[in-house]
């Protein structure tokens, strides 16, 4: 086949003259007259086939598993994006900028009108991506798997202050960017019986009737990396229905009834789950997890009997990591394959099986450790139910003899235990390596969460620090500092992030200083007009952009940052001539749909927003900004303008974070509690360049335990805190916030304040005073802001890629990582 | 005391005064076979059939067996070094004061038969144990109280010997016995009055001078004897069954020894109108008792919660006592929700008829526990756990509410809810003299029950609402303010000073009189 292009990368005039021919051939439109969608489907198209093409170079499809590849397990992923990040990976922005021109677009037009691809909540969506990302930029073979949803995360509409959700139908143009695999469709099945057959040796074979099929189709999205020359999938499955209509039914009169399972097929993939950090045991919840499961592992063993014999050297050249617990049912799944479709026993499955598993767990939270009701798993997945349970009375009779005292750890330990299935136990029992994504919280479920599993197994037990695509939020979303530390320390760093590094040399230069708050005033500033755009607020970019970018979670306790600024306003009120160090206090983030306190959450900030930014005797010193509907091309506008990097979970709760190394990267200096990535980020960077405040997570849990919190004696005691409290027990913008009021101080059985944000308070509320008298020195803050940057190479999901492939996956790259 | 009614209880008002350490702190019951054995247990060896139990937790004999009688002899093996091991967990609960089912020599598992008014069972360990028992507890601001049985003992005891275990003469063996006139044959040897017809308790003479030399007027009497091995006060088993002259005598003899240790009778329903074999008993006209155990209180919130009373019925008890009985006394009231001889308190509440649907009834069982402990730890007198409760031990009746501890097995909600009330009473203490915080009745209707107490710095209103909605409006007086409040189940703020409350909910609010 003709190459695409004749060097190795593309011309503009070849780029040109690919996108005419997609044009015409392909779309059938007369390039000249093409409108801008028709033109976005070309030029994706032509990304496309330079992606494809380059995978058939780098990866023989005939010779899968020669080398050990990675399967990368995620309910959610969030690409964001793609048309920029694949022009920027491959090299070709600047070639396909000016071939765009020649047809009378901006390249700028097109990248907008790229769909954010939402398949995830948040951070575990986003992690999982860059990940991915940064396994094709380290040149290794490792795919993505997850599920085709057609409607992503919601789109969130702020009315009046509320949260709507609407239905994110991205396929519309994204799908653009899939390629269906028609020949390696996957058949799932559901429900039905068991039958044992014997046969005159006493072997017992399982027979499974009845049940119900479900095709899983692939929808690919090619990968790529920086710098690199390996294109890796991302295997979306998409799920139908074999039947499109029973006939029988049909002749019947039963209309409704003859489509019926088509429809329930297809709903599988219908949407996504938009609860972040918390799952609740649905019924088709646990169908798609078992679809995109099933067909995922049925696709990894197909293609390993396609080069090997048999499966035993399954695990010298498959590793399967599983990303948090939705993907769990892998293990039971390849159990199955393993047992009754290739007759391996059991002791010999289970060898394999768990030496290819591995897990992360991304979450302490216990109302986000998945557990689901026995009954409801033993009706549609019955023979994974007789494999767990057969998994189960395995460890219980090793923890018999380990703890045979402790009835209490047994049980917690237990993988079913009062008639529900308990998944992260699960993970722990087959995983060969299980990890945490930040040093605290690694420790924190070594010596809790599975401190009885870590007992046995210590070396089972490892930590690896999340990261991210920096090259996404730095190189991509501000090129301005890119560019400026390319002059500074030249280039390495695009493809090694440690090498910001020596960006310390120029900490005490006053010129870089000044350029770097320049850079940053041109992000304020673009984000300033982003603003006005969307909310219609006027901010002075000269003030502190001070954000805070996440879900909406209590434990991120975005209601601290709110608290603290009803109190910044009282104090305007009460000495309106006192000098006020101004700032702009911005929000971004989705609530889930059921959440109801977070969505109190988005309504006071709205709300306040409007009270506060429209007070006269404000006089523009203190706006506050909840931008609607955060996603990944959002951040990327957001994190470059970004000052102070709001990290304010209490401590022991959040697992790591990523949006705190984004920020980092982009030079804003953090507040933050010492939770999750935010001890790491404070050791890089030295205490002296952030700003941490609040408890650590011990005192936070001896606080808890101590049951003698009192929320109401801070209000009574703390005059501050008081007029906070009065505040919202009064009328914001005439609305009433009394379940807020009574979030802080009352609380079913009188659990008040679960997340000790007024216990916070006072640390807090004198830590951004430190804030503001640092903003004021000017070097002094753009030197903490250079110290930042420089700091945050080790956050890079390179890095964290590489520690995975070494440590926990044993993967080698396919060609050296730089 | 003002504004009540005379009693007419004849009052003894130069010496009559309930100790202050009954007026304050925590009480803790424990059923001493039952609650911890220590690490280094060791059966002892004993001449009596018994059954050893080696399964903690397990689920004690109920049956009769095969003649047809429960003899309660199957022992867990909780004794007195369990006890010390565990007082760190008492002290950190906030217990200032254990009471002790009886520790002396029996027969039985609960001890109630006494065979050795001297000795501590052997299964419970020695009198050097007990000693340092109340020593060491004191040492963590804890008092030791006995369960005094005088009214029966055992019939295999010293005194009676009905099988001849003991080598001194009992009276069931001769009518030439020492102990033959403490005992009353009606045909000797085998017919004698027991206690409720239960032949191997039999009854003794409490007058007979014999006896009230042996418990009380000798130099190292029974009562003497243990007060100095460091108990501070009883609580005296069926009072009823105790004449006067006896009980006149109990007093003297434990208040000549130490003013302030405490004698608390067993008296099941209002004991300054209390009438025993036709006679008006002067329990509490300060020669006899400083206090009784609270049944009335405990009936009247479990049937306030459970349904069947209204909260203005519970407040009538209330008021009764407060009216009836004299003021040291009912500050200084033992207030229980359960004990050795009723069904465990989250038991009665579970297995009420709860018409809520939707959830389930160990739910709001739970809920109306953590309702009914606001009321029990918030009304005068010291609120007594009885051992388990705080960590969400069920059970019914005898044996099934003297089932063994398991710290293990704590329901992690019931016990910090537990704790955070203690700590709420700890605070309102800190406010001022439990004492000196003065009862006042509040307006209750059917579903609601509220009282108030008030002192000169500070005052606390108390809610619970068992059922609907109510508001609870806190009414400030100038310069006061709401200090804290401590919340059971759904209540919340319509505004800074309203509460309002659903079904199983309770809210306590202290407010203190001082400038903010």
């Amino acid at each position: 086949m003709k190459p695409l292009c004749a060097g190795d990368v593309c011309t503009t005039e070849e780029l040109s003259d690919h996108i005419r021919k997609k044009l015409l051939r392909h779309l059938g439109t007369d390039p000249d007259s093409a409108n801008i969608t028709e033109l976005y489907k070309a030029v994706c198209l032509v990304v496309r086939d330079i992606m494809s093409e380059l995978q058939m170079k780098t990866y023989d499809e005939g010779s899968a598993h020669r080398n050990k590849e990675l399967y990368f397990l995620s309910m959610e992923f969030l690409p964001g994006p793609s048309l920029k990040n694949n022009l920027f990976n491959l090299g070709l922005e600047n070639a396909m900028c000016d071939a765009v021109a020649e047809f009378g677009t901006n390249l700028n037009a097109l990248y907008d009108m790229d769909p954010d691809a939402g398949l995830g909540n948040g951070g575990l969506g986003r992690l999982a991506s860059c990940y991915l990302d940064a396994v094709a930029t380290c040149g290794m073979a490792g795919h993505g798997m997850s599920i085709c949803y057609e409607y992503g995360i919601f789109k969130q509409k702020i009315e009046e202050g509320w949260q709507k959700e609407l239905a994110d139908d991205w396929l519309d143009l994204g799908d653009v960017w899939l390629r269906s695999k028609e020949e390696e469709i996957k058949e799932v099945r559901f429900g039905g019986k068991l039958k044992e057959i014997w046969n005159e040796k006493g072997e017992m074979k399982l027979i499974h009737t009845d049940y119900t099929t479900v095709l899983a189709i692939p929808r690919d999205m090619l990968i790529t990396g920086y710098g690199s020359n390996v294109i890796n999938t991302l295997r979306l499955w998409e799920s139908t229905s074999p039947v499109s209509i029973d006939m029988e039914l049909f002749a019947r009169g039963e209309y409704l009834k003859s489509m019926e399972q088509k429809h329930m097929a297809e709903i599988i993939s219908k949407i996504l789950y938009p609860e972040d950090a918390h799952r609740e045991g649905k019924t088709l919840r646990i169908m798609q997890q078992y679809f995109f499961i099933s067909a995922s592992m049925q696709t990894i063993v197909d293609k390993h009997l396609s080069t090997f014999p048999n499966l035993n050297n399954f695990a010298d050249k498959v590793a399967i990591h599983i990303n948090d617990t939705h993907p769990t049912l892998a293990i039971p799944e390849l159990m199955r394959i393993f047992i009754d479709e290739h007759n391996y026993a059991w002791d010999e499955a289970w060898e394999i099986v768990s030496s290819a598993i591995s897990y992360t767990n991304h979450t302490i939270m216990p109302e986000a450790l998945e557990v689901w009701p026995e009954d409801l798993f033993a009706r549609f997945l019955p023979r994974l139910h007789t494999i767990v349970w057969e998994i189960n009375r395995r460890l219980l009779q090793r923890l018999q003899s380990q703890y045979p005292y402790d009835d209490k750890l047994r049980n917690s330990m237990s993988i079913i235990y009062e008639e529900k299935i308990h998944m992260a136990n699960l993970c722990v029992t087959a995983a060969h390596k299980v990890n945490g994504v930040s040093r605290l919280h690694s420790d924190i479920i070594r010596k809790k969460l599975f401190g009885g599993f870590a007992q046995m197994d210590p070396e089972k037990f490892t930590n690896v620090t999340n990261g991210i695509a920096y090259r996404r939020w730095l190189c991509q979303a501000n090129p301005q500092l890119s560019e400026f530390i390319d002059e500074l320390i030249g280039p390495a760093f695009h493809k090694n992030a440690e090498e910001l590094e020596k960006l310390k040399d120029y900490k005490d230069n006053p010129a870089v200083l000044e350029r770097l708050d320049n850079i940053k005033l041109y992000h304020k500033q673009n984000l300033t007009k982003f603003i006005k755009e969307h909310n219609g607020i006027n901010v002075d970019p000269h003030s502190i952009f001070d954000v805070q970018v996440k879900r909406i979670h209590e434990y991120k306790r975005q209601l601290l940052n709110l608290l603290h600024i009803i109190h910044l306003y009282n104090g305007i009120i009460e000495y309106p001539q006192k000098e006020f160090q101004p700032r702009t206090f911005i929000f971004a983030g989705k609530a889930a749909a059921g959440y109801y306190f977070a969505k109190q959450v988005i309504r006071l900030a709205f709300h306040l927003s409007e009270a506060v930014n429209k007070d006269p005797l404000v006089k523009d010193r203190l706006k506050i900004v909840f931008l609607e509907n955060y996603s990944v091309s959002q951040s990327e506008i957001i994190m470059p303008a970004a000052e102070v990097s709001e990290q304010i979970s209490l401590a022991g709760k959040e697992a790591s974070g990523t949006g705190n190394m984004k920020m980092m990267i982009n030079g804003a200096v953090t507040i933050g509690t010492l939770d999750g990535a935010n001890v790491e980020i404070s050791q890089a960077v030295g205490n002296e360049n952030i700003f941490l405040f609040g408890m650590n997570a011990e005192e936070a849990e001896a606080l808890r335990n101590s049951g003698t919190y009192s929320p109401w004696s801070l209000y009574q005691n703390n005059a501050d805190i008081n007029r906070v409290i009065g505040f919202i027990s009064g009328k914001i913008n005439s609305e009433n916030f009394s379940e807020l009021l009574n979030y802080l101080t009352t609380g079913f059985n009188g659990d008040a304040d679960p997340y000790f944000i007024l216990a916070d308070f006072e640390s807090y509320k004198k830590t951004q005073q430190d804030i503001s008298a640092a903003y004021s020195d000017r070097i002094s803050w753009n030197r903490m802001s250079l110290q930042n940057i420089a700091s945050a190479g080790i956050f890079s999901a390179d890095r964290a890629v590489k520690e995975y492939a070494e440590r926990i996956w044993m993967i080698k790259p396919l060609q050296v990582c730089l | 005391m003002d504004d009540k009614a005379s009693s007419g209880v004849p009052m003894n008002k130069k010496t009559f005064q309930c100790p202050f350490w009954m007026t304050e702190g925590l009480m803790y019951q424990i059923f001493p076979d039952r609650f911890a054995r220590s690490k280094d247990f060791q059966a002892p060896k004993q001449n009596k059939t018994y059954i050893m139990r080696e399964d903690w937790g397990g689920i004690p004999h109920y049956l009769p067996d095969e003649e047809g009688k429960i003899r309660n002899n199957d022992f867990f093996g909780g004794n007195l070094k369990g006890i010390i091991e565990k007082l760190e967990y008492l002290s950190d609960l906030g217990v200032t004061v254990l009471y002790l089912n009886p520790i002396f020599e029996a027969y039985s598992n609960h001890r109630y038969d006494t065979a050795d008014f001297k000795k501590i069972d052997p299964m419970l360990g020695t009198e050097e144990d007990f000693r340092r028992l109340c020593t060491m507890a004191r040492e963590a601001g804890i008092r030791v109280i006995l369960d005094g049985v005088f009214n029966h003992t055992g019939s295999d005891s010293i005194y009676f010997n009905k099988y001849g275990r003991y080598p001194e003469i009992g009276a069931y063996q001769s009518k030439e016995s020492s102990y033959f006139s403490w005992f009353r044959f009606s045909d000797f040897p085998d017919d004698y009055e027991c206690w409720w017809g239960i032949d191997t308790l039999p009854h003794v003479n409490e007058t007979d001078p014999g006896y009230m030399d042996f418990i009380l007027n000798n130099k190292n009497s029974v009562v003497r004897h243990w007060l100095a091995c460091g108990a501070s006060g009883f609580r005296l088993d069926v009072v009823d069954e105790l004449p006067d002259e006896f009980l006149d005598r109990f007093r003297e003899i434990v208040k000549e020894y130490d003013e302030d240790a405490v004698i608390i009778g067993e008296v099941w329903e209002d004991a300054a109108s209390k009438v025993s074999y036709g006679k008006k008993r002067r329990y509490l006209g300060g020669n006899q008792l400083d206090s009784v155990m609270n049944y009335p209180l405990q009936k009247a919130i479990i049937g306030f919660l459970n349904g069947y009373l209204s909260g203005e019925t519970l407040s009538q008890t209330i008021e009764g006592l407060w009216k009836n009985y004299p003021e040291t006394v009912f500050y200084g009231l033992m207030n229980i929700l359960g004990t050795h001889d009723t069904a465990r308190i989250l038991t009665q509440f579970e297995e009420a008829e709860n018409d809520e649907a939707g959830r389930d009834d160990i739910d709001i069982a739970k809920q109306k526990l953590f309702a009914a402990i606001i009321i029990w730890a918030l009304i005068p007198g010291i609120p007594c756990i009885y051992y388990g409760d705080e960590i969400g031990m069920r059970g019914g009746r005898d044996p099934f509410n003297r089932m063994c501890f398991i710290p293990e097995e704590t329901d992690p909600e019931i016990y910090r809810h537990y704790r955070k009330l203690i700590a709420f009473r700890k605070k309102l203490q800190n406010c001022e003299k439990l004492a000196d915080l003065k009862y006042r009745p509040e307006a209750c209707s059917e579903n609601l029950f509220t009282f108030s107490r008030n002192g000169k710095s500070c005052r606390l209103y108390v809610a619970v609402c068992r059922k609907g909605i109510e508001l609870f409006p806190i009414k400030t007086e100038p310069g006061e303010r709401i200090e804290d409040f401590f919340i059971s189940g759904d209540v919340y703020l319509e505004d800074l000073d309203t509460f309002r409350l659903k079904g199983c909910s309770g809210v306590a609010v202290i407010l203190r009189k001082e400038p903010f």
